[in-house]
């Protein structure tokens, strides 16, 4: 074993520059318009010195919560042969960092701030997070940070900071781009590396980050927000939950306690602070919003917020400076003025051709339409991550579903953790005794042991069909594990006519899982968060339920030449959530567009009238946005059928729009100076489990 | 459209770099893009940078050394993948806060492999003040010494 000491600095660092302005690449492309090659456009505009405020913390005197004074002592210790599968010398964690910061509950780490600015126009969000790395310890070190980001999001953009000058990442497969920072590393130069883990969960690595000196990574992405019963919902996810990965598994995200790497055993793992453990890392967020129409109300539940309203459309919301520490998922919610939302038609050409989104809302006629009989059945998570407030809400939930089925429904509760177990051996007749027993039944569930979710599904979907009646089943989990894949494709084996209803339970859930477990299951996502009225959530479920579906959907484009639309099985319309659809298009218009489906087995059509106006500045986005769809349904057809080509095909679209992929990466080098010194120590960056989560049941130690 | 589709000026310059030392595969360089404006201020320009042989990889982009310029330029992912990339950026500051002269308007970061000295190619497209009149520049590669 070696054994390195690092001394937190003595001295303070030097100040830095706000921090870095894009330009905005489109208004060259104006000035240059025809002699200029695709050179890729955002809509981002300059960063504010207010959002990107820093918390100025470090020169205040040690306080309770503040950095450790500089007499502590902090001992980082690397270990030749850990206990699980050893970690590759260079993979995330293959350090190991002890602190012993006296009686102080701060630990030192290398990630001290994280600052978010969002531009939402109608519903695409055009986003900026910078951040901000600096080396509190007396040697060079390599800071690893797993964070989240929107599923959706389509990240393509990638800039780092040294002082005042700004080096843009370049785009490359990601096994080129691990060999360049690499190489860059052992070489000592500064260097950045993002890779994507999941569609939700990338990795920030950071090369040779000399003692003191600050470095901020600006990466920046685009996507389409939510629609939920007239709320537009925009999530900044902070904080990546701890997952479980069933035994033998080593591709999952390990969950071990800080300075404990290589104990999961899995290709990634995220460290997290023990119980009282604080980190300095805070966070800023600001949005800036045009609805495009008149704004009727913006809420938020997770987060404080305040907000400056400019006219009837448009507002900036900030997070309140005392509501700054990243363990939970902040979500905005706002509403625009009017009776329903129409469905809307975005178009934009530019010289690769044209692209549009097509946000598809489901017809009045839906809503006049009555459900026939249900077979609802609950899935609840008992797993450890469940314990406490989380369990609690979903059992809230599943009381009030309970409580409104009828008599001519059926239902069935099962549990899982490392086993499942069920209310009975069928679904019983929602009989008033029934209901009574199966609200004994669900009190008497608590949370203990793994997230066996596989389980949990073939419980749910493995028992004959009653063709009497549609079955719902209905997930309520946090979705933390490890083997999203294996859970997706055993849902689209044994669906059958079947439709999943995911609800995802906490303050920072697996958003990517749920999503996807909804879009297998032919289904809808909701969530209930720890400040969310749960009955609220389940009412709003039984609406949507409470009418048919507009199946079998069709789309007649009319004049308009419309390829490559994607999702590629265009899911059902269900009351309330409308869907977003993305395709290339040639003709002009204006055009009606005819879209036709099934609802409670009758046909159904409706027209959507749509201009092709020029481009508006948040339109610049739909390529990568359509690009970000094409890469998610190709991955999601790979599940199926994991061949070589499919995977090419991901990697291609996402090199040609430059968007980060699980197959590509950003690379940014400074080749101007080399770093001083011998090899730096690896230092990850723990996190706090998110609001409402136990550490001891999730994280545990030895 | 402020500038005419014609590309303007075609000054190549070819990197002259220092051989890659044999028992060193993989190197990094660090090449300044300088423009000579002579007494012109620069508003807008467009350049073109590829790299020939295979043995070279773009591994970053930086802005110039002039305020008006310190952002770093975008690419084309496409053209990368070619290791060609074509830079633009522009500023719509007063012609007295722009550059004149020599100023370098980007820095690229490569990363060499082999033997073989690397080769790269320097192109101006375009370049304009900020009326959209088209000026005449002397457009440089040039690599700076190893850290």
């Amino acid at each position: 074993m070696s054994t390195a000491r690092l001394d937190p600095r003595k001295r303070p660092a030097p100040g830095r520059g706000a921090a870095g302005l894009l330009l905005i690449g489109a208004l060259l492309a104006v000035l240059l318009a025809g002699c200029m090659s695709s050179v890729s456009q955002r809509g981002i505009s300059p960063i504010t010195a207010h959002g990107f405020g820093r918390a100025g913390v470090r020169a205040q005197p040690a306080l309770p919560g503040s950095l450790p004074s500089i007499e502590e002592e902090l001992w980082v210790v690397a270990r030749a042969e850990p206990a699980s599968p050893p970690a590759e010398a260079d993979a995330p964690g293959s350090g190991e960092l002890v602190t012993k910061t006296g009686a102080g509950e701060t630990v030192p780490l290398p990630l001290e701030h994280t600052a978010v600015r969002a531009t939402i126009s109608g519903y695409i969000a055009a986003v900026q997070v910078t951040q901000q790395f600096r080396n509190p310890y007396d040697g060079k070190i390599e800071a690893i940070y797993v964070f989240p980001l929107p599923h959706n999001a389509a990240v393509d953009g990638f800039v780092m900071t040294i002082g005042e000058r700004r080096i843009r990442g370049i785009i490359r497969e990601r096994s080129e781009a691990e060999a360049i920072y690499q190489a860059a590393k052992s070489q000592g130069y500064v260097a950045s590396l993002l890779t994507q883990e999941r569609p939700n969960i990338f990795t920030q690595a950071v090369a040779n980050l000399e003692p003191g000196h600050p470095i901020d990574v600006t990466l920046t992405y685009f996507h389409t927000l939510a629609y939920d019963d007239g709320w537009y919902e925009f999530v900044f996810p902070t904080v990546v939950g701890p997952r479980f990965n069933p035994p033998g598994s080593t591709a999952g995200i390990g969950a071990v306690a800080r300075g404990q790497p290589g104990r999961s055993g899995q290709r990634t793992e995220v460290q997290y602070l023990r119980p009282g453990e604080r980190s300095g890392h805070d966070l800023a967020l600001e949005v800036h919003l045009d609805a495009g129409v008149a704004l009727e109300e913006i809420s938020c539940r997770t987060h404080t917020i305040a907000q400056q309203r400019h006219e009837p459309g448009r507002a900036t919301v900030t997070l309140s400076p005392a509501d700054h520490i990243p363990n939970r998922d902040f979500v905005l919610r706002y509403r625009v003025a009017g009776d329903r939302i129409k469905s809307d038609f975005l178009a934009h050409r530019e010289e690769r051709g044209g692209y549009f989104t097509l946000m598809l809302y489901p017809p009045q006629s839906l809503a006049g339409l009555s459900r026939q009989p249900l077979e609802l059945v609950f899935v609840l998570d008992c797993s450890g991550s469940m314990s406490g407030q989380p369990l609690a809400q979903a059992k809230a939930a599943i009381q009030r579903a309970l409580r409104r089925l009828e008599p001519s429904d059926t239902f069935q509760i099962v549990r899982f953790s490392n086993e499942a177990s069920q209310l009975g051996p069928s679904p019983l007749p929602a009989s008033p005794e029934n209901v009574h027993r199966g609200l004994a039944y669900l009190a008497e569930l608590e949370s203990e042991g793994g997230t066996m979710m596989i389980n949990g599904i073939k419980a749910a979907l493995d028992f004959p069909h009653d063709p009497a009646r549609l079955r719902f089943v209905t997930f309520l989990t946090d979705g933390y594990i490890g083997n999203e894949v294996q859970i997706l494709d055993a849902i689209r084996q044994r669906l059958g006519p079947a439709r999943i209803f995911s609800f995802g339970v906490g303050s920072a859930v697996n958003r990517y899982l749920l999503e996807h477990m909804a879009k297998a299951g032919r289904g809808a996502v909701a969530y209930l968060g720890l400040r969310t009225d749960a009955a609220e959530v389940m009412d709003r479920f039984f609406d949507r339920i409470a009418h048919p579906a507009l199946t079998d959907l069709t789309i007649d484009w009319g004049d308009l030449r419309v390829t490559d639309v994607f999702p590629r099985q265009l899911p059902d319309l269900f009351v309330g959530r409308p869907v977003i659809l993305a395709g290339r298009f040639d003709g002009t218009g204006p055009a009606t567009l005819r879209v036709s489906g099934l609802a409670g087995g009758q046909p159904t059509t409706f027209a959507i009238p749509i201009t092709l106006a020029e481009a508006e500045p948040a339109r610049r986005a739909l390529p990568a946005v359509w690009a970000r769809l094409k890469i998610a349904d190709l991955a999601d057809q790979a599940v199926l059928d994991p061949d070589h080509e499919l995977v090419g095909a991901v990697r291609q679209v996402a090199l040609d729009y430059g968007l980060m992929s699980a197959y590509t990466a950003f690379v940014a080098v400074d080749t101007s100076r080399r770093t001083a010194g011998t090899e730096a120590t690896t230092v990850p960056v723990a996190v706090p489990v998110p609001e409402g989560v136990k550490y001891r049941t999730t994280v545990g130690e030895e | 459209m402020l500038l005419a589709l014609v590309q303007l000026l075609a000054v190549c310059s070819l990197g002259q770099p220092a051989p890659a030392p044999t028992n060193q595969v993989v190197r990094f360089r660090t090449v300044d893009l300088l423009a000579d404006t002579q007494a012109e201020p620069l508003a807008a320009y467009q350049l073109e940078f590829s790299a020939q042989g295979g043995q070279t990889k773009i591994v970053g982009i930086e802005g110039g050394e002039h305020p008006a310029f310190r952002s770093p330029p975008y690419y084309d992912p496409k053209a990368i993948q070619h290791e060609r990339v074509i830079l633009a950026a522009f500023s719509t500051a007063p012609a007295d806060q722009l550059p004149t002269g020599k100023t370098r308007v980007a820095t690229l970061h490569l990363q060499t492999s082999g033997a073989d000295p690397p080769r790269w190619t320097a192109r101006l497209m375009t370049a304009a003040t900020v009326s959209g009149r088209k000026i005449h520049l002397t457009l440089t590669a040039q690599e700076r010494k190893s850290p």
